[in-house]
């Protein structure tokens, strides 16, 4: 069931498009990574789901409820976390919690344990009667999600929830998201960089120009790479042998000697599907070598983003 | 001990009342400056207070008498309602002036607006507040004006209306200083706008209207009131109406001209004698300013009040 659909979604700021029509869905549970170069649209996208911003032309609704007519249940259903947010830096940690628990109507009976138990989920229970400004930009940045989980929302929308952070933070932020997925939230997350959401989306989208250019599982993604694989073949001796042998095999379309820092290995660039890949290595072992692994590369997404965007607004 | 403490104080000010208005005030009243600022306003009305009894009964011959005690008490009272005036015009919108537009500054906008707080309570969250600390520093100063009242000269009446009027004077300032906080994107730009209007209010409009009776008013004595036709004082009749409906437009000449229509003991109309030479009628029962005053401005502040919450609801286009 989608729980967050757009359909034709446009924004223009005067002669500016931010978004073209945009057609996107995100099913429910997953952990669907939006990525684009900056200025492609996601924030754009993302504060119209979030009731901020009206589009010029379009429709989006987030759990059946449309964001132009239904902004409270919209509200209801969300927690959102913009890419820049400032803290009341006047205000201790719980009271910050406290005073977003109330705006989401929470009485006032459950709020101490509400706040208790957020502040143990984004790990700051140790920091609740300390005032929001001493906290680290990691530690800010759990405590504006802790915000967003007050009410308790069926869809997370996280605008470069990693944006600032250093690689500690982004590992914790990585964690909590895996929690929160666990915890059966849908979270629609926004990056510019694909490498710090991909380890944690089940799907993605990416988005250059205000439009659409591909969207799908992690693994749908990762097929798109597979018109051309790459195997590291390792082998306890006769390495030359093996090159000469390997670049003179119709299926190999490039091989090159690779050195890590304790063994040299030989990379080849495949065409085919995973019987042509079967067939070379009982081949390659038909004929004498001694291989100790045969294993192909996982391409990276990044690749794939690579390819289908062309840094248009970048 | 903590823990009990936060659970007292969420029951006492948290509940479930508007979670804007707790934080408001919370924000305000924590640390020194409230009261700081609260010390330096009455000792600045205190010390100004003393200074007119000293020159007053040093300049008075014999001091103590009923009727000098009478007259210094009217002094004492008007001075202190004026400085109030002012304090309130110009302290008032500052405070709001800031309200929606620094939450835009301090990037929390969008995370207030993306709950289930509705707009009008984000409004009155941040009005309320305002309109408590300033009622704080009118109360605070009461017993300075009733030092006025136990002289004599001053009535309980008087003293009511300057409170209501005070009231009101607050109320309108603080919605103005609350709508330009909807209508621009920076503190700095709102302050500005509140504080230009505020002066061109209390300034601005009656000097203006000093200008225009002193331009018009030879004409108007020398061909209305001197013209035996029954429309002179038509005309003249339409002329006080709209002199004190300008009077009663700023807070300065509202006060200036409700004093002079106390003297005669008139509290809610007055009686303009008509100068025309064929009029039908004598005299013309007209409102005392401070009753346009408060009418007006209440309006006013409820209509900036409505275009503010209208502002705020709707999301960005």
């Amino acid at each position: 069931m989608a729980i967050i659909e757009t359909r034709g979604l446009t924004k223009k700021y005067g002669r500016i498009t931010a978004l073209n029509e945009l057609n996107l869905t995100v099913e429910e549970g997953t952990v669907f990574g939006f990525v684009g170069p900056n200025g492609a649209g996601k924030t754009t996208t993302m504060r119209i789901l979030a009731t901020l911003l009206l589009p010029t032309a379009g429709e989006a609704w987030v759990a059946g409820y449309s964001v132009l007519t239904q902004r409270r249940e919209v509200r209801r259903v969300i927690g959102y976390m913009p890419d820049f947010f400032g803290v009341y830096e006047d205000m201790k940690v719980w009271e910050y919690l406290d005073f977003f628990a109330a705006c989401y109507d929470i009485p006032a009976e459950t709020r101490r344990r509400l706040t208790d138990e957020l502040l143990e989920l984004v790990d700051l229970s140790h920091r609740r009667d300390d005032y929001v400004d001493t906290l680290s930009r990691g530690m800010k940045q759990r405590l504006c999600l802790a915000r967003a989980l007050a009410h308790d929302p069926q869809v997370l929308i996280l605008d470069e929830p990693a944006a600032g952070l250093d690689p500690r933070a982004r590992i914790e932020m990585r964690e909590l998201l895996r929690e929160l997925q666990a915890m059966g939230k849908t979270i629609f997350v926004s990056s510019h960089i694909l490498a710090e959401i991909e380890e944690v989306c089940t799907h993605i989208g990416i988005i250059e120009a205000g439009q659409l250019v591909a969207a799908g599982t992690m693994a749908d993604m990762r097929q798109r790479l597979r018109t051309q694989r790459v195997v590291r073949v390792q082998l306890t001796s006769q390495l030359e042998e093996a090159h000469a042998w390997l670049t003179t095999h119709p299926a190999v379309l490039q091989v090159e000697l690779v050195s890590d820092n304790s063994s040299t290995s030989l990379r080849a660039a495949v065409a085919g599907d995973d019987d042509s890949l079967v067939r070379l290595l009982r081949e390659l072992v038909g004929a004498g070598f001694p291989v100790l692994a045969f294993s192909e590369e996982t391409g990276k997404l990044e690749d794939v983003f690579l390819r289908l965007t062309e840094g248009i607004v970048s | 001990m903590e823990d009990a403490l936060q659970t007292k104080s969420r029951r006492l000010l948290g509940g479930n009342l508007n979670p804007v208005l707790v934080k408001e005030l919370r924000g305000r009243m924590r640390g020194a400056r409230a009261f700081t600022v609260l010390t330096v306003h009455l000792l600045l009305l205190s010390c100004f207070t003393l200074f007119i009894y000293y020159a007053h009964t040093e300049s008075t011959d014999p001091p103590g008498t009923w009727t000098a005690m009478s007259e210094l008490g009217k002094i004492i009272f008007a001075s202190v309602v004026l400085i109030e005036i002012f304090a309130v015009t110009f302290v008032t919108p500052a405070f709001t002036a800031g309200a929606i537009c620094g939450e835009r500054e301090r990037q929390t906008y969008a995370l207030l607006r993306t709950t289930l707080l509705p707009a009008r309570k984000l409004v009155y969250g941040k009005l309320l507040p305002t309109l408590t600390y300033m009622s704080l520093l009118i109360l605070a100063a009461l017993p300075l004006k009733g030092l006025a009242f136990v002289m004599g000269g001053v009535t309980v009446e008087e003293f009511i209306l300057v409170l209501v009027f005070l009231a009101v004077t607050t109320l309108f300032f603080a919605t103005l200083g609350l709508f330009f906080s909807s209508l621009v994107r920076t503190t700095r730009a709102s302050t500005v706008l509140s504080n230009v209007t505020a002066l061109l209010l209390t300034v601005g409009l009656p000097v203006l209207m000093l200008i225009l009776v002193a331009l018009t008013a030879p004409n108007v004595t020398s061909s209305w009131l001197t013209d035996d036709s029954s429309l002179s004082w038509r005309s003249e009749v339409i002329l006080a109406c709209l002199v004190v409906f300008v009077a009663s437009l700023s807070p300065l000449s509202t006060a200036v001209a409700t004093k002079l229509i106390l003297e005669d003991n008139a509290i809610f109309y007055f009686w303009y004698e008509l100068t025309a030479s064929s009029t039908p009628i004598q005299r013309i029962p007209l409102p005392s300013p401070w009753i346009i005053y408060v009418v007006l401005w209440t309006a006013t502040a409820f209509i900036l009040l409505a275009i503010t919450i209208a502002r705020v609801r709707r999301p960005e286009r």
